[in-house]
Order: structure tokens, then sequence, then C-alpha cells
């Protein structure tokens, strides 16, 4: 035993061992019983220990033997324990032999402490872990019934770890399976916890976003509310219809802010994005780009509903684009649907005259469109194109002059 | 006659003799009855009469928080301690006496 030095008496192992040993006769006492009996004694076999080298248990006995006299001395009953089941003895020696075997060891005594310091939150997350087993298998909602269940679940696993119910025979074999089988699940707990954290946080995101992403268009990881095309001469087009790689309409999420939304001083208005409409008033969110127009929010105490204004194009956000390499500075036939891979620089273009540009003026809704693969700024379906006629300064269709030879035809 | 049997007896009053004196933590309990004479007394019973006196009403008992280590737990005397200290002296004294008187040579019978 190392002889009393100036360090700290709290983390004497020879000490904390001892206590440790004592309680542990102790233990089918009340525990606050034994706190009530032992909650100095550390202190004082700290002195008693500083002032010789001689071994505790050499002067003052087995710590066994102490307890038993200080329980005598205290009034209490000699030492009856509940007769456990064969099982659980067999394992609670073997568990005492392997502590006892630990004690010796300078370095476990702090360790077991901290142990022992954290063994309520023990009682609480093994609560927690049965709790939801329980809800998983019987596919309860986390409502407020489950929050009761879950209270009085730490209840019991709290009372059970303060050794109120020790009494009780026949609980003890059944209190160390529900221990290892909480141990057990603990880390599937804790994934499932994280997961489900992680979903609804992903959840309450998408709700933020509004544009979620089921649902709209994002390009690289933000909500797209409107599309501007431009020509391969690099002017702007407008009601062109986009359609993803398998033909179905590339429509945003309805009702984004337009440009200067926020600059609407009226809280009664709003200016929105709004689609335009077919020949069948519905309103299509795959013709870009998407005008603007300012609503007037209903109020709902006098039951009006929201009314627009008419829509305004909403100016692109780029005045112009560079031309692709290669384009003639003369104007370009609109879509060409099938160009040759070796398109020579005198390719006549294929446009057939329903093809020319001279289209009606209004939008006319596809319904098996088939996008062609080409690399014209307007994918445009077999349906006739739809762009107007102001938006471009010429409407007969000419060759594409001096086109590159390798244009890929994906 | 080993002592011990007699201390059982009267532990509780030299106990309450002791922390009436001065309120004291277990093992300082302990010290001052070795010092006063009592070797024999065990840590373990002085421990266990503190508490039984507390549980019983007669002493009370707060903590004093130290920076080195544990708390102590000091014990004082309360007015029913000290009742009961004059009430089991009184009892000690009477039954020294007897026994006393007792064990004084036997007077010659007239």
């Amino acid at each position: 035993m190392t002889p009393a030095s100036g360090s700290s008496t709290y983390a004497r192992p020879d000490v904390v061992a001892y206590v440790a040993a004592v309680r542990a006769r102790l233990d089918d006492l009340d525990p606050t019983e034994v706190e009530e009996l032992t909650g100095g004694l550390a202190a004082d076999l700290a002195d008693l220990a500083a002032e010789s080298d001689d071994p505790l248990a050499q002067r003052l006995g087995p710590p066994t033997a102490y307890a038993d006299e200080l329980r005598a001395a205290a009034g209490l009953p000699a030492r009856g324990r509940v007769r456990r089941t064969g099982e659980v003895e067999l394992l609670r020696s073997n568990v005492e032999e392997l502590l006892g075997r630990l004690r010796s060891d300078s370095r476990w005594p702090p360790v077991e402490g901290f142990l022992r310091s954290i063994r309520p939150a023990w009682w609480v997350l093994r609560a927690v872990v049965a709790g939801w087993l329980l809800l998983r298998f019987f596919g309860g909602s986390f409502g407020f019934a489950a929050l009761l269940l879950l209270v009085a679940f730490v209840v019991v696993s709290v009372e059970l770890g303060r050794g109120r119910w020790r009494e009780r025979r026949g609980l003890s074999p059944l209190v160390l399976a529900g221990n290892l089988l909480a141990a057990v699940l603990v880390l599937p707990f804790i994934s499932a916890a994280t997961t489900a954290g992680a979903t609804s946080s992903g959840e309450g995101h998408r709700v933020y976003e509004g544009v979620s992403d089921a649902q709209g268009v994002t390009n690289a990881g933000r909500a797209v509310s409107n599309v501007f095309a431009f020509d391969e001469q690099g002017r702007p087009l407008t009601d062109v219809q986009l359609f993803d790689q398998d033909g179905r309409p590339l429509e945003v999420s309805p009702g984004s802010p337009a440009p200067g939304a926020d600059q609407l001083q009226d809280p009664s208005r709003s200016l929105q994005l709004v689609p335009s409409t077919d020949s069948y008033g519905r309103p299509r969110y795959n013709v870009f780009p998407l005008g603007a127009a300012e609503v007037i929010l209903g109020d709902g105490a006098s039951g009006t509903s929201p009314t627009s204004l008419p829509p305004t194009p909403v100016p692109p956000p780029l005045v112009a684009v560079p031309p692709l390499a290669g384009a003639a500075p003369t104007d370009a036939a609109s879509g060409t649907p099938t160009q040759s891979p070796s398109a020579t620089p005198t390719d006549v273009p294929s446009a057939t005259p329903t093809d020319a540009p001279t289209a009606a003026p209004t939008d006319e809704p596809t319904a098996t469109p088939t996008i062609r693969p080409t690399d014209e700024p307007t994918a445009a379906p077999t349906a006739p194109p739809t762009t107007r006629p102001s938006s471009r300064p010429t409407t007969a269709p000419t060759s594409a002059v001096s086109r590159p030879g390798p244009t890929p035809n994906r | 006659m080993d002592t011990t049997q007699l201390l059982k007896g009267v532990l509780d009053l030299a106990v309450l003799a002791v922390v009436q004196r001065e309120d004291g933590y277990g093992y300082d309990v302990v010290r001052r009855l070795r010092a006063a004479g009592l070797d024999d007394v065990g840590d373990a019973s002085v421990y266990g009469t503190l508490r039984r006196l507390y549980a019983g009403g007669a002493l009370t008992s707060y903590v004093v928080p130290s920076e080195e280590g544990p708390h102590r737990k000091y014990y004082g005397i309360n007015a029913h301690g000290r009742s009961l200290l004059e009430t089991q002296s009184k009892t000690w004294r009477g039954f020294a006496e007897t026994m006393q008187h007792l064990l004084e040579p036997t007077e010659a019978r007239p």
C-alpha cells in the first residue's frame, strides 16, 4: 500500500475499494440508508489510512465484517438476502469476482466511480430504448400517449435502479434480462433515432423550401422558377415548351415570386410568376419564360378571392448571350428535326414549310411530344414550333450556312 | 472481562457525551473516544451508533464540503440528545454506584 502522500485523499484506491466493498455488503438495504451509513466513510477512512501504512483491511477487519458491525450498531437487521435463482447468483458472483480483480488495479477505481455516477443515465436510456422498442413493435405513433408510456418506463427503470423493488422475488432475473436486451438495442435505437431526425429535418427543409424535390425543377440545388432560352444567335426566345428526357413537361413550381416582388410595398399585393395558358385554358408551367403578374391577394375576412392583373413579360436576366460558335450572323432556321452528323456547310434544312416559324401565334398543346435530338436552342417537337413571329427578325427558312462539320448529333 | 461487552451497553452514552462537547464527524468521534481511554471501540460501531442516534432524533447532522476530497458528515447534539444524555448519565451513575457497592469488600457481619 502506498504511504500517505500530499495528494488528494479522494482517489485513494484502497479506500475506494474498501468503501465499495462495504456498500456491496449493505446492498440489501435501501440505498438512502446505505448512503446515510457510508456517506462520510470515504473521507474518514482516508484519514485513517493516512495515519499508518498498514492496510485498511488489517486495521479495520474485512469490509464485510465492518459492514455487519456498522449495520448492527445502527440498529438495522442483519443481512438477509432474497434468495435469487441459481443462474443469477452465479452470474453475480462472477461479476463480483471480476470487480474484485479490477479493483486491485489502481487505475480502476476512478473509472468505477465515474460509471457509478452515470448509472442514473443508464436507467433513463434503457427505459427510452424499451419504450421505443414497444412502439416499433406495435406500430404506434409518437404522440402524447407514447410520451406518457415513456415517462412510465423511465419511472419504473429508475425505481428498479434505486433498488426500491428489490424484495420482490423473481424480479431479479427479469431485470437482468431487460438490462441485457436494452444494452443490445442501444445501437439500433441510436441509428433509428438519428435517421428519423434526419428525415424529419429533411421534411422540414422541404417544407421550408416550398419547391421540393418531388416537384419543380432544380438547378445545382437551387429551385428554378423561370427559364430563359436563347437561340444560336444569342437572341432571347419566348414561348418555349420544354420537356425532359422522358417526355414529361419540365414544369416549375407555381407561385414563385417574380423579380421585383420584394419592392412591392403593398402587402395586399404580390408579384408572382404566372404560367401561360393553352387553348384549353390550362396553365402551362413548362412554357418559358413565365410572365409576371401582380396578384391582388384575396381577403379571407371579406371573402374575396385573389385576382391577378394581366401578366407582363419578365425581362431575361441576360440581355444577350454570345452566339454559338460558327453560327452565321444571318438568321438561321428554327429547329431542324433531323440533322445528319456530317452536316456540310451547304446543308439544306429539311424543315418543311410547316416547320416554318410562321406558326400560329398561340401555343398549342402537344399530346405526345417527341423530342428529336438536336443541339438547337429550341427543341421543337413535331408540332409546329410556337415561336412568335415577332421574336424573330426573319421568318423565312434559310439554310444554315457555314455550319461546322462535326456537330454532334446526340 | 472483555470491555467490548460493557461498551456495547454504554456506547450511546459515550458517543453522546463526546458529541455534546463538540460537533464531530465519524472518525473524529472515534479518535476522541480512543483518546479518552476507550481503545477497544470499533469504528463501525461508532459510525452505526451515530447513525442510530441521528435516526432516533438525538443528533443533528450536516455536511461540510471539503476542497480536497469528499464532504464530511458532521453530527451535533440537539435538545432531545441533551435530555437523553442526562437521563442516561443518571442511569449510568446509579448503576455504577450499585456495582461499586457490590464490589466493595463485604462488611464484616456483625
